[in-house]
């Protein structure tokens, strides 16, 4: 059972409707108290000089938290430069900053995230989303490299808006057209040209569908919640693990239900009773 | 009649020598010294020159202008993203738009005027001067570095060994692309560290580069490509923006570190 849902917004991403992923999902958990939020890290430091230690610590814990080489662990000591701890608390005073590119470590970024959530919002019948802009990565034991995620489900679940549009792949035919440009030694034109005529296949940062597409991914954090699995095998259900950009566009603005029938019935009996 | 005035050699050589050493004279000690006479020294010169401040490139190059005269594939079309065409505009540099927020100018149009920008603004170059090290202050602070002629490091030891000099400043520009020289000498001595550049991904990356800009450890300001260094951001391609703006970004840095000059200019 989830009481509370707290939704943090991130308002970097403009034309993310968070209103209407907050009421997609109170209307599918109509016994848990939805709350839309500000931005976690940056709420904890608008206050002014009086905070200014706080946002010394977030922007540290941060810049530790970058993921240096892709192929090597972050190391639990990393320290970070001035000018890294400079840069991110140049970018979380400023709310109008879209920069993003550099890769944290997600269970760096969401240990970082779950220190802030107060005492009394931490029980297991809370439920924390933090939308962020940044790219969070975890490393994969089986080819020890990071790769790009969409989601990391926990307290709190942390989705990437970045990795949305970066971590799933896209087309085979678009990479290996890029493949052709870079081989003839075609410039910058050409290859805008090229990502914009495989746009309708994969999401960009301003994507009109991105506020559908979150939907699907708050509800996976909150099946991870309630049943310990946020993926579903179904590639037409909203809880689909997408690792093309096909897949995601797919399973979460195809025809027909949101869920597969299991998942379906999963929402369907919480709305009644909130029993998982 | 002869075209040109009668002159004898001697007094071309005392107009270049007298020349010559009444400006090395004067910048043995400056304001700052910019490490790299790529369009992002280039453009932070120009800032700063333009408000008083007593600024000199130091290039390795015979030549000004690092990269910024070709573009990618030794093409000597130089792309840029928006905002940066309005850099472009400052310069009276002519540009097309192939497609919406992409520039494309003359590679050597575009670097002819960014120079000769600089210079009317007031920038001194030491070209053909290579950067061998940095003076150091109390805690460190970078105060000025050490230099030698570019054609020395080519000859054998056993031939010549010519100490190098050292000039002093107040704020030192790293602008010397993906070697970093300043910060790379400072980490082989121990006293900075950088993280080296990661994998290229431009559509990112310059908007990282701009963000990063700054500065590194009191007295040393980094720009351009040096920042990817620095601090392991994607490695940009050949676009130019970044560079530009970059550039400018370090000089409003190095501008709040001058504020009574920047108050009488």
């Amino acid at each position: 059972m989830i009481s509370n849902l707290y939704i943090y917004a991130e308002p970097r991403c403009a034309g993310l409707a968070y209103t209407d992923v907050a009421d997609y999902v109170a209307e599918l958990l109509p016994r848990s108290a939805v709350q839309l939020r500000g931005p976690l890290l940056e709420s904890k430091v608008e206050g002014g000089e009086k905070d200014s230690s706080l946002l010394d610590e977030i922007a540290e814990s941060l810049a530790k938290a970058k993921v240096r080489d892709l192929l090597q662990s972050v190391p639990s000591d990393q320290q970070a430069l001035a000018g890294e701890v400079a840069y991110e608390r140049r970018r979380l005073a400023n709310q109008s900053s879209v920069v993003y590119g550099l890769m944290y470590d997600a269970y760096a970024y969401s240990g970082l995230c779950h220190a802030l959530i107060p005492q009394a919002e931490a029980g297991f019948d809370q439920l924390h989303i933090v939308f962020t802009n940044q790219l969070i990565g975890t490393r994969d034991p089986a080819d020890r490299r990071y790769h790009a995620r969409t989601v990391l489900c926990g307290s709190p679940s942390i989705i990437s808006i970045s990795g949305l549009v970066d971590a799933p792949a896209r087309s085979p035919e678009y990479y290996i057209a890029l493949r052709g440009a870079e081989a003839l030694g075609l410039g910058e034109e050409s290859k805008l040209e090229l990502a914009s005529s495989f746009a309708d296949d994969c999401l960009s940062y301003d994507d009109q569908r991105m506020t559908e597409v979150v939907k699907g991914y708050a509800m996976q954090a909150i099946a991870y919640r309630l049943s310990g699995e946020a993926f579903c095998s179904d590639p037409k259900c909203r809880l689909f693990n997408a690792h093309w950009q096909k897949e995601l566009l797919k399973a979460q603005l195809g025809e027909g239900p949101d869920f597969c029938s299991e998942h379906e019935e999963l929402f369907q009996r919480l709305s009644k009773d909130g029993v998982s | 009649m002869a075209l040109f005035h009668p002159i004898d050699e001697k007094d071309v050589t005392r107009a270049i020598v007298g020349s010559f050493m009444r400006q090395f004279d004067e910048y043995a000690e400056s304001d700052v010294i910019i490490v790299g006479g790529g369009p992002s020294g280039l453009i932070a010169g120009k800032e700063l020159a333009s408000k008083g401040i007593k600024t000199l490139i130091v290039e390795r190059n015979n030549y000004i202008g690092g990269g910024f005269w070709i573009g990618g594939y030794l093409m000597n079309k130089v792309t840029f993203r928006a905002p940066a065409q309005e850099v472009l505009d400052e310069l009276g540099v002519p540009y097309e738009s192939p497609q919406e927020g992409l520039f494309v100018a003359d590679g050597p149009h575009a670097c002819s005027k960014l120079i000769a920008a600089a210079c009317d603004a007031g920038v001194k170059f030491a070209n053909m001067t290579i950067f061998e090290d940095v003076v150091l202050r109390e805690e460190n602070r970078v105060a000025g570095v050490v230099i030698n002629w570019t054609p020395i490091q080519s000859l054998p030891r056993e031939i010549t060994c010519v100490d190098p000099v050292a000039i002093e400043c107040k704020v030192v520009i790293d602008a010397t692309g993906h070697d970093a020289c300043v910060l790379s000498k400072l980490e082989e001595r121990g006293l900075a560290k950088t993280v080296g550049f990661g994998a290229m991904w431009v559509e990112r990356s310059e908007d990282l580069l701009v963000e990063h800009t700054g500065e590194f450890m009191p007295g040393l300001v980094v720009t351009g490509m040096a920042v990817s260094t620095a601090y392991g951001l994607p490695r940009m391609g050949p676009t130019f923006g970044g560079m530009l703006l970059s550039g400018k970004r370090a000089a409003e840095v190095v501008l709040e570190m001058f504020p009574e000059k920047v108050a009488a200019s």
